[in-house]
């Protein structure tokens, strides 16, 4: 044991020994590898030829060899081979100078930059006012021609003239249904908003149902009951409004309404000026109001209104639109409830620590009040919503939890803004103090946490089947009001017959009539709801005009992305703004959006395609789009072609399998490994560099190489007649020399594939033909030669390294046992390992053999060197015996053929495996088509028959026994008494192909060979030789099994 | 184990080291910037071939996929290549290489299983993953014409077998052959092929047993000698193996070559 761990030890050290002076992949010799007269010791490049030894940066590395040149041409500190800036002076990592920070990538810094966050390279200007027109809304641009600036023209894209706001004017269309009058058969306003349109109403000035009782025409009926009831009346609104306005700027001039919190939409403003209405806003709490009119002395009112009806009003000017009671001053604190904060309890200081409108002296619910001890902490939580509360929190929290602040201060919200047709509940607020703890720094505090909670108020309830309780937020906090629903009550909710669920704009509904649909301006969306008249007693049809911001089709507003979202491959639209190239032709403005309830978010994207950009879409980057995507020169390298410093090299192989009648039976050489070698083209090298690289093909026989590229070299193919099944070697001197093949004989260079700038070659189709004699004797085109492989160092003599013969033929045999041995993987057990076979050839044993020392097929040299067509067939032969000797339980030794009579559970083999009966069979129908398949006189008389005990002496019995093989699977029709596990090829697809591919396919490359219905039939029924015979009784049923019936022949 | 193996032992750990790092680096692409693969639908070849010039491994999860799936089979065989050889130039061989063996188990398709196959084996030798056991022969006995001698052929392995391991010897002499070319360079004709021979045709032979199995577990050496008896005088060769099984894919074949001089009077051997 002693002596066997050090021989052990010796061993491994030998081992990685070896590997650690082996150069590459590649095989490598010792001493001088690169032949270049420098000892591999003492070479700066032991692996490529470079007597010279140049080290130009003098790292001890030969340039040969350098990948790095660690030279700094520009001093930066960084070495050139890092140095993206090799000759410019640079700071930054890669030793280029730090750009200024350019946030739109335009190439203009973002402090000189005209509008620094859009893409604007030419920095266009044209009304000089110092911001680009990418930035500008008001560049001077006119888009419709109308003579106002779009930044001035409601319509920007349509002519219309200065009175109309550079909107259009259509024909007279006092319904505003785009019919123009004079056309319009039906006038569709509804002045007293019955629902019901003038053109049907008796009497258009009178609602319908004024009195609730509905029946169509128009009129007031008898009246039913009034149903209105309410908790409180709405009651006027406290808010607090801001003005700004601007009279010197001719048609700048303009009124803004801010208005602060509380407010919640749906809400509304109004502004009148002198008395007379100029424009409404809604849901908007800071409203511009364009009045070019507008002069000091205007006198400028508004008048804000709520869903739940609630109004306050504000004026610039006194005596417009304020409420009589705004300027009493009931509390005599001085101040009048316009200004005042409380209006009943005097609170001169007006102090309002909650900044919720309402005076410390009235409000009940302040979240700043005292609160036991010291206060570390104050929220606000409502549902999911909890805040952290400051004081100097810049919005007040009611803004962010509450709707509405009622006249005591608390809080209220109400969930569903006053919707009758929604069921929801009102919350109402309460302040706490809580015990609790904090910190201030490191140190622990311990006080009391100021909460504002809300606790649901009220919910709306169905009262009966036609009456709401709407729960909703009034002036003194959560109250109720009844309503009559027309369509009747139930969950909570007023019926509504709206298809869209409410007001909508991104999905076309409608109700009694009428659906949502877009003005001929494809912009304006009529878009109708279900509303409530004001005493509650009758269904009506809302409507409200809304501009969709990205245009309006087919009833709705669009914010849908034809490409499908941010997809620069396809030109997309998001309503009438469409995807577009840049002028550049490489930049892609891509337009994309969010759907959010009635908010369409617009994504704006630009985005640098990889290859260029034409009509509104990146195309597909390529070799000829002329953008250099990796930083090339001279060429393009981007999309599919290899990059930049890469190689392709693709091509096909294959292989002659018969001469045939054109000599062009062509196969792909299949699943063998391709290497390619690169050689020194700028000079003669009696040996090529040891670079060298290494594929498989693919079932197809084509190969591809992505590899480094070499400039200055050429490539050559070396292909060995070598698969991961079986290997063909030549090794009568015992060197073990391989087959190998290449396109380049030695010493010429002419034949090395040369790569051009594109760095990309297609090698083309490389054919291994038939013999020497076929080659040079009939001047056949040939692409590669024959020659072995010295593997050994040879120091025995008798070499001989120049042999040729029968090329096609080593790939034949290797293609043969790959696919017998594919057949193999798939039916054999997990644990059966099958080792890869050496086929020696030519050898000059007498018949083909199988050896079990080496796991060694001896084919001889008469075999293939007239015809390697037919060299497969014994070499599957003699590879069933590497199975045999890899899967049988039986410990056989060459030459044995396990028949099921042995017993052997793993394998069954004999010598009618198809292969050589197909032959025979061949062979004997060409004499005599009509010959009695009897093969008595031949030498295969030990044949395993169906019945797995009996030895047929026939012809039709090696047939029958070899189908059988592929049948008696376990559970078949003909089982056996014994599993043969390799007999379950047949269950597998493909399985039964073995005989056939040789009846017609190998046997028909040389002659018109028989398939099994020529064989076997004939005129619909069995050929003369078998009638009568009980052979043909056996053969049958095999036969149908694969469905080759009478019939089926024909 | 002395310290003077000790130190040969960590100073050849060290070596190893290198020279697998060297030998990757060779064998590599280095990868080159950044492009983007596509994502879902249908992969081509071509989209292998970028796969290939991207040597990103995060390639390798999706050409798992694409093999695993149910797609075009050209392509998905297409994928194994692809697979394999990214996966050496990354550093993912191992972890390729049994998802490559799952391939081979399981696949069954035939060109997309003989693909993971000969992919698994090209693999395999590009990370220059060696054979797992080993094998050692010795000769005694007096090389003499007319002699018996033995050959002990002692088989070793660091990871277990699931067969017996196969360990046999066999003679064959050395042709003899006369070539002249053909005119044409690297082109020969062979003029004389007809001697050689295996076993009882050499000037050796191997007596029986010249095959046995042998259970062989994990570090345990097993020694079988061979007899053989030297016929006649001349140059023969004696080729010893040693074939051990690890599972369905992976085995080693051993060999070792006793080139014997026979002579009458004095005989020497060459082990290679």
């Amino acid at each position: 044991m002693q002596f066997y761990s050090k021989r052990v030890f010796v061993w491994i050290f030998a081992l990685i020994f070896f590997f650690a002076l082996a150069p590459s992949p590649a095989h490598a010799a010792e001493g001088d590898y690169d032949d270049d007269g420098v000892m591999d010791g003492k070479d700066n490049c032991y692996d490529v030829y470079n007597s010279g030894q140049e080290d130009m940066d003098e790292d001890g590395i030969g340039d040969a060899c350098d990948y790095c040149d660690d030279n700094d041409a520009d001093g930066d500190g960084v070495v050139n081979c890092k140095d993206a800036c090799m000759y410019e002076y640079g700071t930054g990592m890669d030793g280029c100078p730090e750009a200024p920070p350019d946030y739109d990538k335009d190439g203009v810094p973002d402090d000189s930059d005209n509008c620094y966050d859009a893409y604007n390279p030419n920095q266009k200007d044209v009304d000089a006012d110092g911001i680009g027109d990418a930035c500008d809304p008001c560049d001077n641009r006119d888009s419709d021609g109308d003579g106002i600036e779009n930044c001035y023209d409601d319509c920007p894209d349509d002519f219309g003239p200065s009175s109309n706001n550079g909107c259009p004017v259509f024909e007279q269309d006092m319904d505003g249904d785009g019919i123009p009058d004079a056309e319009d058969t039906c006038d569709d306003r509804d002045p007293d908003k019955d629902g019901i349109p003038n053109c049907r109403d008796s009497c258009p000035t009178q609602p319908e149902t004024v009195n609730g009782y509905l029946d169509g025409d128009g009129c007031p009926d008898t009246p039913p009951v009034l149903v209105v009831t309410t908790t409180a009346p709405p009651p006027p609104l406290l808010i607090n409004f801001t003005f700004i306005f601007d009279t010197g700027g001719g048609r700048n001039n303009f009124v803004r309404v801010n208005l602060p919190s509380p407010a919640r939409p749906p809400f509304q403003i109004s502004l009148f000026i002198d008395n007379v209405s100029r424009g409404e806003c809604t849901n908007t709490r800071t409203c511009t109001f364009r009045i070019p009119d507008l002069t000091p002395a205007s006198l400028v009112g508004f008048i804000f209104v709520n869903s739940s009806g609630n109004q306050s009003t504000g004026v610039l000017a006194t005596g417009l639109m304020v409420s009589p009671n705004m300027f009493s001053d009931p509390d005599n604190d001085s101040l009048i409830n316009l200004d005042d904060n409380c209006d009943n309890l005097a609170n001169p200081d007006q102090n309002d620590t909650d900044r919720d409108g309402v005076g410390d002296a009235c409000d009940q619910c302040n979240l700043f009040a005292p609160c036991g001890g010291s206060v570390v902490d104050r929220y606000a939580a409502c549902g999911t919503n909890t805040l952290a509360v400051r004081w100097n929190d810049a919005e007040s929290y009611y803004d962010r939890i509450y709707d509405r602040v009622g006249s005591n201060g608390c809080g209220c919200r109400d969930n569903d803004g006053m919707n009758y047709f929604v069921s929801s509940y009102t919350e109402g607020e309460s302040i706490s103090c809580l015990p609790s703890t904090g910190y201030t720094g490191a140190r622990r505090t311990v006080g009391y946490a100021a909460a504002s909670n809300c606790n649901r108020a009220g919910s709306d309830r169905c009262i009966d089947s036609a009456t709401l309780s709407e729960a909703y937020c009034g002036t003194n906090g959560p109250s109720t009001v009844t309503i009559r629903c027309p369509e009747g009550c139930s969950n909570g909710a007023c019926e509504c017959q709206d298809t869209d669920g409410g007001i909508l704009y991104y999905v076309r509904g409608g109700l009694l009539g009428s659906q949502d649909e877009c003005l001929p301006d494809n912009r304006t969306l009529t878009e109708y709801y279900c509303s409530i008249s004001g005493n509650g007693s009758f269904q009506m049809v809302g409507s409200r005009d809304f501009r969709c911001p990205y245009g309006c089709a087919n009833g709705t507003c669009i914010c849908a992305d034809t490409d499908g979202g941010r997809n620069y491959d396809v030109r997309g639209n998001v309503g009438f703004l469409q995807d577009y190239c840049l002028p550049d032709n490489r930049t892609i403005v891509e337009y994309s959006s969010t759907l959010s309830g009635n908010t369409c978010n617009l994504i704006n994207r630009t985005y640098v395609c990889e290859g260029s950009c034409r009509n509104g879409a990146c195309l597909p980057p390529s070799c000829s789009d002329g953008f250099r995507n990796q930083d090339e020169t001279n060429i393009d390298c981007g999309g599919i072609c290899p990059r930049c410093g890469m190689v392709r090299i693709n091509g096909t192989l294959m292989y002659a399998d018969s001469r045939g009648p054109s000599g062009n039976n062509l196969k792909a050489i299949r699943n063998v490994e391709v290497k390619l070698t690169t050689y020194d083209y700028s000079g003669y090298a009696a040996q090529p560099m040891p670079t060298s690289w290494t594929t498989n093909t693919d079932s197809h026989g084509n190969f591809e190489f992505i590899i480094p590229r070499s400039p200055g070299t050429g490539y050559g193919i070396r292909l060995k007649a070598y698969n991961w099944a079986a290997r063909v070697e030549k090794d009568f001197d015992g060197d073990n020399e391989y087959v190998y093949f290449e396109n380049m004989r030695t010493g010429n260079y002419d034949t090395l594939m040369l790569v051009n700038a594109t760095g990309q070659v297609d090698a083309g189709v490389f054919v291994a033909r038939q013999t020497y004699r076929e080659l040079y004797e009939s001047n056949r085109q040939h692409d590669i030669d024959g020659r072995w492989y010295e593997d050994r160092t040879k120091d025995l003599p008798n070499m001989h390294p120049s042999i040729m013969m029968g090329t096609a033929g080593y790939f034949n045999m290797i293609e043969a046992i790959a696919m017998a041995r594919a057949w193999a993987d798939r039916n054999r057990n997990d644990d059966d390992t099958i080792t890869q076979a050496d086929i020696q050839y030519p050898d000059s044993v007498d018949t083909p053999m199988y050896s079990t020392f080496w796991c060694e097929i001896d084919m001889p040299s008469s075999f293939g060197g007239s015809d390697p067509s037919l060299i497969d067939e014994p070499a599957i032969h003699e590879f069933g015996h590497a199975l045999e000797d890899d899967i049988s339980n039986i410990d056989w030794t060459g030459g044995a053929h396990s028949i099921c009579t042995n017993n052997d559970e793993e394998f069954a083999w004999n010598e009618g495996f198809p292969e050589f009966f197909a032959g025979f069979i061949v062979n004997k129908y060409r004499n005599d088509p009509n010959y009695w398949l009897d093969a008595r006189s031949g030498t295969f008389t030990s044949l395993e028959a169906p019945d797995c005990g009996t030895l047929n002496s026939n012809i039709e019995g090696a047939v029958a026994a070899t189908l059988w093989d592929f049948v008696d699977a376990p559970g078949g029709a003909y089982e056996g008494s014994v599993v043969e596990s390799f007999d379950n090829i047949a269950t597998g697809e493909g399985g039964a192909s073995v005989i056939f591919k040789i009846f017609d396919d190998e046997m028909d490359n040389l002659v018109d060979a028989p398939d099994i219905c020529e064989l076997v039939w004939e005129d619909g029924g069995w050929k003369a030789a078998y009638r009568g015979r009980s052979e043909a009784t056996l053969i049958d049923p095999i036969l149908a099994h694969y469905g080759i019936t009478q019939a089926a022949c024909g | 184990m002395d310290n003077k193996m000790t130190i040969i032992l960590v100073v050849a750990a060290v070596v190893a080291i290198a020279a697998l790092v060297f030998v990757m680096k060779g064998a590599g692409v280095p990868p080159t910037g950044q492009e983007q693969i596509p994502s879902g639908g249908a992969y081509t070849t071509e989209d292998m071939t970028q796969m290939r010039m991207d040597a990103n491994s995060s390639s390798l999860a999706i050409l798992e996929g694409i093999i695993a799936g149910t797609g075009d089979n050209y392509t998905r065989e297409r994928a194994v290549i692809a697979y394999a050889d990214i996966a050496l130039r990354t550093g993912n061989g191992e972890d390729a290489l049994n998802f490559l063996k799952g391939v081979a188990y399981n696949e069954q398709n035939d060109e997309v299983r003989t693909s993971a196959y000969t992919n698994y084996y090209w693999l395999k030798e590009g990370m220059g993953k060696g054979a797992q056991s080993e094998m050692d022969v010795e000769v005694s006995g007096d090389l003499l014409t007319g002699n018996n001698i033995t050959i002990l052929v002692t088989a070793f392995t660091n990871r277990s077998a699931t067969d017996p391991a196969k360990i046999s010897c066999g003679a064959q002499d050395l042709a003899e052959h006369n070539v002249t070319t053909g005119g044409a360079p690297g082109v020969g004709v062979i003029v004389n092929d007809s001697t050689s021979g295996i076993g009882a045709f050499a000037k050796a032979q191997v007596l029986p047993p010249d095959m046995v199995r042998r259970d062989l577990s994990v570090g345990v050496p097993v020694s079988v000698p061979f007899t053989v008896n030297l016929k006649e005088s001349g140059q023969t060769l004696v080729k010893c193996r040693v074939e051990v099984r690890h599972d369905r894919l992976d085995y080693d074949e051993l060999e070792e070559w006793v080139y014997l001089d026979i002579g009458p009077e004095n005989g020497t051997y060459t082990i290679r």
